[in-house]
């Protein structure tokens, strides 16, 4: 696994960091919270946010390193336009679910838990979303897609890249 | 602060509860619309814009109440709207049906029988929704509001007596009594543990310290489970009355609610509720007039399986990663920020106000020798009505899977059901008669776990989800000790070569080897029960495993290396259409004449086997 | 939590022993002077038990029936009627393969090699593990020493399971590492590895960055960081001058002016 050690490309106003931090308790019991909100409002957790939420806390920052990569709704990366989530829970998976990310994985030409090239998708698996009777289900961008099979991918697919 | 609302005394209290419960007979009618997860995913939401717009148009918004309400469990039959009193239930409603519904059945008391459901096996159609053999079998104890009440509505909760067992803890039981009445009601916890709840209650309240918690796993993250997320959805208050007894009882101040990251709308509706709780100062200071004082926190998960483990828990809340510890030192007395700390399952802090109000004895009259009560299973995978079903301890297998359940779809062969989540075991055909309750379940090699009940009929491969759960584990285990760790992921490593076809002749011993110290040697019960569903494969499916591995072949049909798909002659039409639609070319044929898949260039995606109208591609 | 005090008789390979209240069977076992092997252990930490070397056979009956499990010695209790097993053949298997899934992470670790002769460990049973860095068996000490109880926090896990890695996060170690080599010392496979180089000191492997050591005003040798100068800055409560001598130095200055 790489650190993200290079500097950001689109430069992060520390500003908009600082604004995410005031509005929680300065104590570590915030930390996850933090994090979700700056994952939401940034797409992922930049670098500078992790120092800052270090200082804010007044914690050492591989605490919040060590967070920030532990749990899984938190990417160092940013995540692509479209956000593809495959639920694979039990009873998806009974019901085909690998079958349908392998095609997602084949149409997009990335594995889950990568981002294409072009930064149109990301792919990720998710554990399960508790909507079974309508398994298997793709999310994309939160809207779900329940019953799917195989032969419905390339469509939704096509449908969401042209949006 | 105390607002306006604020109820003084348990008098005022229940003359909420009169009121709100009469107001009901006001109605005229009601229309409870599921509004859970589930059917939201299914455009539920429209549904209900579409009645609210339509009850504006006949002005009869003012007899006749809209219910959003939460989970009612026949998932399978989504969209659901029930139209009380007289409980006519309409399934798979879009918003096109609205019209009619108001026109016919609620403004001229007539039936729609396209919107009625249908027993499969002699067609007949079932008007009320208690006469549907789903609900009928069921005993919804901790469920039934759900189809009732609007979660956001603390005065639907009033109507059905709610906090009414706060009140009578506050103003009739010592602390000491709720423990006593907890323990002899024989609740065990149904979170996965099954540790007996008025035991865990007496340790936290005997433990040494002035600061305990008292805390809500909602963390439900065993794939294929969303009983809990139901319940937080659809009866949040029935939770948080639950929680205040308990923190009555041992002596705590505050709460918390750890809610998994991945249910927005469990967050939001407890939000409400919690908010609306307060408004009345049934949260804060002086509760109810009393001395107890007592708020609720919500913490949210990162994306964690394992912080459903209580010392991982803990750690999130604090801000560190959920790592587990070793439990020498119970949570009892050393747990959130190493203070005495009592953590139960949503579902088990929901069970607290009914023993109350209806007393130990009678909740001891349901379930077997050693689990009391009921318990509310996520019927899901391969059976006919996918759903929430809440029944007795001691029901057996075949009455929850076939009864209530409805069997196998598409005529399919039932091979086996799999419970407790990736902790848990797959139960075979022969064992169905078996009685479902703590005890039991552990006895056959799997466990009750969260209440995941999974089917699988005879085109699932008992090997494939043994490497399924193994996956998920190797994902969501810590990392923290070696067995897990490293013993998991050669555990998925060994099954991922048996289900591509590279099984080789001592692989099963190996397996078994493995599993055995993972078992034995891990530092928590993540670990611990992670062999159980290869395990329990192993026993009850061993020769499906020794075809992988000496045959090479998946009868299944599902490791694709292992199974081929082919065209029937005798059965394709020659349209085509399978043809178009393979990505890789790998299908020839003349218009009108039988096909065939060229096998070297065919990935096993299954388009054709899904495209073909005539059933003409098979798997062999 | 309160330490209670009493004395706890538990029995351990046939032999008994009296500990206080509190005590592991690990300590226990020491008593008795019978050897079981350690990994993430460490006197000066509390213990993890996240290695699962140090696992035994224990037992405790109670009305009749005997109930008997393995955990880890380094954390398990004492407590009356305990029987332990340190070398059974159970425990010697589990024991053996646990070993056996360490050597794939730090196959170039001699210390682990001997220590998996001792239980029979093969090497050929698994296929090689990409994962880790090379040799670290995430015991965990390198990082606990470093913010427990050095408080220099250069170095932290990340991610988890499988994937778990022990880094410096965000290069935060080339401003935080003090050069104490403290996580060398206790490292238990010699997956740390530092070098002396012309400017201070560099992690050959582990970690990539390299402390620069300020050199004695006297004798030229590199002997201290500016980052361990700047945490001790004020706190001493000597002047900072006498920094500029490495020690030797200090006591050849000192030895000479005190008289």
């Amino acid at each position: 696994m790489e650190q993200i050690q290079e500097k950001e490309k689109t430069g992060i106003d520390i500003k908009d960091i600082k604004g995410i931090l005031k509005k929680f308790h300065n104590t570590s019991e915030s930390l996850i919270a933090i994090l979700q909100e700056i994952q939401k409002t940034f797409n992922y957790i930049p670098q500078e946010s992790v120092s800052e939420t270090a200082k804010y806390l007044d914690i050492p920052l591989h605490q919040v390193y060590s967070v920030a990569t532990f749990y899984k709704a938190f990417s160092l990366k940013p995540k692509g336009r479209n956000i593809i989530q495959v639920c694979m829970g039990t009873a998806c998976h009974v019901r085909g679910a690998q079958q349908i990310l392998e095609e997602i994985e084949r149409q997009i030409g990335i594995k889950s838990g990568d981002t294409s090239e072009d930064g149109e998708f990301s792919l990720e698996t998710v554990n399960c979303l508790g909507a079974c009777a309508l398994g298997p289900i793709m999310v994309v961008n939160g809207e779900y897609h329940g019953n799917m099979v195989t032969s419905k991918v390339s469509r939704l697919l096509k449908e969401y890249s042209k949006k | 602060m105390k607002t306006a609302t604020a109820i003084k005394n348990i008098d005022e209290l229940y003359e909420l509860n009169k009121k709100y419960s009469q107001r009901k007979e006001k109605w005229e009618k009601s229309v409870a619309i599921c509004a859970g997860t589930g059917c939201r995913a299914n455009k539920a939401v429209s549904l209900i814009s579409a009645f609210k717009e339509e009850f504006k148009k006949k002005n009869i918004e003012e007899n006749i109440v809209l219910k959003e309400t939460g989970c009612h469990g026949l998932c399978e039959k989504g969209p659901l709207v029930v139209i009380r009193p007289d409980n006519i239930f309409y399934q798979h409603v879009k918003p096109e049906d609205v019209i009619q519904i108001v026109d016919k059945t609620i403004l001229s008391g007539e039936i729609i029988e396209s919107l009625l459901y249908v027993l499969p096996e002699d067609k007949k159609q079932i008007v009320k929704e208690e006469e549907i053999p789903f609900y009928k079998w069921q005993k919804r104890l901790v469920f039934g509001q759900n189809g009732h009440i609007d979660p956001r509505s603390i005065e639907d909760y009033f109507g059905v007596d709610g906090y009414s067992a706060l009140a009578k803890v506050l103003t009739e039981m010592t602390p000491e009594q709720v423990i006593e009445e907890i323990e002899k009601s024989g609740l065990r916890g149904r979170g996965g543990g099954g540790f007996p709840t008025g035991r865990k209650w007496r340790s936290t309240r005997n433990a040494e310290g002035d600061i305990k918690y008292v805390i809500c796993n909602a963390d439900e993250g065993d794939p294929g489970a969303y009983m809990d997320r139901s319940l937080l959805e659809g009866n949040p208050h029935s939770v948080i009355e639950g929680m205040i007894i308990g923190a009555y009882a041992i002596g705590a101040n505050q709460g918390y609610v750890y809610v998994r990251n991945e249910y927005p709308l469990a967050v939001e509706n407890l939000l409400v509720a919690l908010e609306k709780a307060r408004e009345y100062g049934l949260l804060g200071e002086n509760i109810l007039g009393t001395d107890l004082s007592f708020d609720i926190k919500i913490s949210k998960g990162g994306g964690a399986f394992v912080c459903g483990e209580s010392t991982a828990l803990m750690l999130s809340i604090e801000g560190k990663v959920g790592e587990p510890r070793t439990k020498h030192i119970h949570t009892s007395e050393s747990g959130l920020y190493e203070r005495p700390t009592n953590l139960n399952n949503v579902e088990t802090w929901a069970n607290v106000p009914i023993i109350i109000n209806r007393g130990a004895d009678w909740y001891r009259s349901i379930g077997t020798e050693n689990s009391k009560g009921t318990k509310i299973f996520s019927l899901v995978g391969k059976v006919v009505n996918t759903g929430l079903v809440e029944v007795p301890m001691g029901i057996t297998l075949k009455q929850i899977i076939f009864d209530i359940g409805g069997g196998i779809p598409g005529g399919k062969k039932f091979k086996a059901v799999q419970t407790g989540g990736p902790s848990g075991g797959c139960i075979p055909s022969e064992l169905l008669d078996m009685p479902v309750d703590f005890d039991e379940l552990t006895r056959v090699g799997s466990m009750m776990g969260s209440g995941g009940m999974i089917v699988m009929d005879e085109d699932t491969c008992m090997v494939d989800v043994a490497r399924y759960f193994l996956s998920f584990l190797v994902e969501e285990s810590c990392g923290k000790c070696t067995p897990c760790r490293d013993g998991n992921y050669q555990l998925y490593q060994i099954l991922n070569r048996i289900t591509e076809g590279e099984g080789k002749e001592g692989d099963i011993e190996l397996l078994e080897e493995i599993a055995e110290t993972v078992r034995d040697a891990s530092l928590c019960a993540l670990g611990k029960t992670a062999p159980n569903p290869v395990l329990s494969t192993i026993r009850y499916f061993r020769d499906e495993y020794e075809k992988h591995i000496t045959d090479k072949k998946c009868p299944a049909g599902v490791c694709k290396n292992l199974f081929n798909f082919a065209i029937l002659e005798e059965k394709c039409t020659g349209c085509m259409l399978c043809l178009k639609r393979c990505p890789q070319d790998a299908i020839v044929g003349e218009r009108k004449q039988p096909h065939s898949i060229i096998q070297e260039k065919c990935i096993k995606c299954g388009i054709c086997f899904d495209v073909c109208r005539y059933d003409a591609v098979i798997k062999v | 939590m309160k330490k209670e005090s009493g004395i706890i008789e538990i029995e351990i390979d046939g032999k008994k022993t009296r500990m206080p209240e509190g005590s592991s069977v690990l300590e226990a076992a020491k008593e008795l002077g019978i050897y079981i092997p350690t990994l993430c252990f460490h006197e000066a930490l509390p213990p993890q038990g996240s290695c699962r070397v140090c696992i035994v056979e224990l037992s405790i009956e109670k009305n009749g029936k005997k109930r008997s499990w393995l955990d880890a010695s380094c954390v398990y209790p004492v407590s009356d009627g305990l029987k332990v097993l340190t070398n059974s053949e159970k425990v010697i298997r589990q024991r053996r393969l646990i070993l056996e899934l360490l050597l794939l992470r730090a196959p170039g670790s001699e210390s682990l090699h001997k220590l998996a002769e001792k239980y029979g460990a093969r090497t050929d049973r698994f296929e090689p593990l990409d994962k880790g860095k090379p040799d670290c068996i995430l015991c965990g000490l390198c990082y606990r020493v470093c913010n427990e109880i050095i408080g220099a926090h250069a170095i932290g896990s990340a991610y988890r399971g499988v994937e778990k890695e022990v880094i410096t996060p965000l290069n935060v170690g080339s401003s935080n590492c003090i050069g104490c080599r403290a996580c060398e010392y206790v490292c238990p496979t010699g997956a740390i590895k530092i070098k002396e180089t012309a400017k201070g000191i560099k992690f050959e492997r582990m970690f990539d960055f390299e402390i620069t050591m300020i050199e004695c005003k006297s004798c030229g040798r590199r002997f201290v960081s500016s980052q361990y100068l700047k945490r001790l800055n004020g706190k001493s409560g000597v002047s900072e001058k006498i920094y500029e001598l490495c020690p030797e130095c200090r006591r050849k200055k000192f030895r000479v002016s005190s008289y």
